[in-house]
């Protein structure tokens, strides 16, 4: 498998709360669509502040299905369709040519317009245009990313999208949201020292983020709006409060709670309040996660000695065990698709991967390779192509590493400061 | 009952400790937030959460406490105990499961073979059924479903005159002649019981030979004159690669789509084709 070392653009790292991500891709898929992504036309004085097209390109070769041409070897370099000379790109055997122009708008802001070809074909396949405000540069860039991969791929693309995570240096813990290739990190709520944060979880229409935090001295679920930072506390109950996870209609939550002796999942009304207890057992019943109907919750629990993972279908409330296969499978997260579900899996020599589960097959694969072998908090993105999740690199520092649903693209986030972990990918926004 | 285990950091000790139960694990996040949390002042020590013997025989004192004691210390040991057989249970019904559906897979495997046997014995008289080699598409399974108890000199002929024309093209890429003889195989048995498969077949040499038009045809007699046949989910399929080739995508994806929701040996080969070349 090739191996592809590649370092993202690092950009306005000024500030002391921007502690960048950084992207390391690892491996990538063994046959890449050649894609070459002209620079960006800019008829402005002063230089841009960001490369739309170093963006773009970053951002499909990320996703390990492209191999963007390097400029360098570029024969031409047109910025309008009638300077499209198609035998330039058959040389360097680019499947497509993707052109564009950036100009400043009436209202300050930019107007981004870009143009794909299919070289084979020689036709045009995209024409488009965007406008952002001044600041919304990458934002430019990754819409343009997300209309190329979709043309070509057909799926939906995620580099619009988000992730949340926690951040932690020394004492201090950071509920943090960045773009999902790791730029442009925002504080989203920082701890007093030693009052852990814990837990994010996106509703789903990624206005909310809901998370655990000490800050009452003990554990309290809250749920923040993300534009505003305006918080409400969901519960505080005595004893355990964790693990929130929305449901589909984004109406309710499904949490831990050990308010009455030891941990059992609840469904809680984020609007009303109301509680609803779900599972029953003296042993420990934890980390829900709903399935795409929200009919049943999927749980950890270790009523069976060892902790494995069950599903309660609310409406009986009877839970039913989906894993067999290992002494330890937790941390269950359907899919977007709702066909099956990424969990830590435990193998016979003790390490930790993440795997994923079918629904109707119970077969599992193993998506993870990591040689630590602890690899936790698996959280899949919206278009169900990649998945996120927390592990530790060889000097023991918490990382974020992402990896295809097929296995066979991986690349790394490791954070220039601090341990970073608990990654929650957001839904699509629109 | 007494529970001396409800606090915050207690819970939180029961709730990591038996879910991570190996040594590395207790480096990860939970169980340092665990430690960082200061909590940790007002809370129990955690071992009483670990599974171990650790009874909190420990708050020794008077004889009814000890009684509590060592009544609690019982029904923790009966519940890992009763934890333990339910582990056994659940894993034991599963693999029962297992073992029932692989015996209905070993049973229905050995009664189509059995039957195949049967039918190929029965069969044996008239010449084998041509076992139809792939073609340039390889989507091609076997040439037919062999014919059930050839009824008479008229099915025999039949049969015959079908399976040498199917010779002619799989076996000796005789394509000119295969439509002659296909073609002459339709006019003497219009509605015989390979008609369907004929139909096929020309389809088959049209596209090979790349006469999109004519394959069109023969794959839309089968499609639409034998809906229910064994090959009109093939035959649906080329369809669709045809109108592909002919550039009628809206009509190609249609197609294509039918056959990759429905669960028909082609059902991946056209999904596959329907990513590869739709968005």
């Amino acid at each position: 498998m090739k191996r592809i070392l590649f370092i993202l653009v690092l950009l306005l790292a000024s500030s002391p709360l921007r502690a960048e991500l950084i992207i390391e891709i690892t491996s990538g898929v063994d046959n890449p669509t050649p894609i070459a992504i002209v620079p960006t036309g800019w008829n402005g004085t002063a230089a841009l502040e960001e490369s739309i097209n170093d963006i773009v390109a970053a951002d499909l070769r990320r996703s390990g299905q492209f191999r963007p041409i390097p400029q360098r070897d570029m024969l031409s370099s047109p910025s309008k369709a009638s300077e499209v000379f198609y035998r330039d790109w058959r040389i360097l055997k680019a499947e497509y040519l993707v052109i564009s122009n950036v100009s400043q708008n009436a209202q300050g802001g930019y107007h981004l317009e870009f143009e794909m070809f299919d070289v084979f074909n020689e036709r045009k396949v995209l024409d488009l245009a965007v406008d952002g405000a001044r600041d919304q540069l990458r934002d430019l860039a990754h819409y343009m990313s997300d209309q190329i991969y979709q043309r070509i791929t057909g799926i939906r693309g995620v580099f619009s999208t988000r992730i949340a995570y926690v951040e932690q240096l020394g004492e201090i813990y950071r509920l943090m949201m960045a773009d999902a290739d790791g730029a442009r990190p925002r504080l989203l709520k920082e701890s007093r020292p030693g009052e852990p944060i814990l837990s994010p979880s996106w509703s789903p229409d990624g206005r909310y983020i809901a998370y655990v935090s000490f800050e009452t001295t003990r554990p309290a679920i809250y749920v923040q709006e993300v534009a505003t930072g305006s918080r409400q506390q969901i519960t505080n109950f005595e004893g355990l409060n964790g693990a929130p996870a929305w449901s589909p209609d984004g109406r309710k939550l499904a949490i831990t709670l050990s308010k009455d002796g030891n941990p059992e999942i609840y469904t809680v009304d984020v609007q009303t309040k109301e509680l609803r207890r779900v599972t029953d057992h003296y042993a420990i019943d934890h980390e829900p996660s709903w399935t795409a109907d929200g009919k049943a919750i999927l749980f950890t629990s270790n009523r069976g000695a060892k902790p494995q993972i069950y599903q309660v279908t609310l409406a009986s409330g009877r839970p039913e065990r989906l894993t067999f296969v290992g002494p330890y499978n937790a941390k269950p997260v359907v899919t977007p698709d709702g066909k099956g579900f990424v969990f830590i899996h435990r193998d016979e020599g003790g390490r930790d991967h993440i795997a994923f589960q079918e629904f109707k097959t119970g077969n599992i694969r193993v998506l993870t390779q990591t040689q630590v072998g602890l690899d936790e908090s698996p959280t899949v993105a919206p278009n169900g192509a990649m998945l996120m999740y927390a592990t530790k690199n060889r000097q023991g520092k918490g990382i974020l590493a992402a990896v295809s649903m097929d296995a066979a693209t991986t690349f790394d986030l490791p954070s220039k400061q601090g341990d970073v972990r608990e990654p929650a990918w957001s839904p699509f926004r629109n | 009952m007494k529970c001396p285990l409800i606090t915050a950091a207690g819970l939180a000790a029961v709730l990591f400790l038996p879910l991570t139960a190996s040594a590395e694990q207790l480096q990860l996040a939970q169980v340092e937030v665990i430690e960082s949390s200061p909590i940790r002042a007002i809370g129990q020590p955690r071992a009483t959460a670990n599974n171990d013997r650790n009874p909190n025989a420990a708050t020794a004192g008077n004889g009814s406490s000890d009684m509590m004691g060592e009544l609690f210390y019982q029904l923790q040991i009966l519940q890992q105990e009763v934890q333990t057989l339910r582990g056994q249970v659940e894993e034991q019904a599963y693999q029962l499961q297992q073992l029932k559906q692989q015996r209905m897979d070993d049973y229905v495997d050995l009664d189509r073979r059995i039957s195949e046997l049967s039918r190929s014995g029965s069969a044996a008289t008239s010449a084998a059924p041509a076992s139809g080699s792939a073609n340039a598409n390889g989507n091609i399974g076997t040439t037919a479903q062999a014919p059930a108890a050839p009824a008479g000199n008229a099915a025999d002929s039949e049969f015959a005159s079908y399976s040498a024309a199917v010779d002619l093209a799989t076996k000796q890429q005789a394509f000119d002649q295969a439509i002659t003889a296909l073609n002459q195989h339709l006019r003497q048995y219009p509605d015989g019981r390979y008609a369907a498969n004929a139909h096929y077949w020309l389809g088959q040499i049209y596209f090979v030979q790349g006469k999109m038009e004519e394959a069109r045809q023969a794959f839309t007699r089968v499609v639409e004159g034998y809906p229910d046949h064994n090959k009109a989910p093939e035959a649906r399929y080329k369809l669709g690669q045809v109108y592909f080739r002919l550039g009628d995508q809206a009509r190609a994806r249609t197609l294509l789509e039918k056959v990759a929701n429905s669960n028909s040996d082609v059902a991946p080969l056209a999904r596959n084709f329907l990513q590869q070349n739709f968005r």
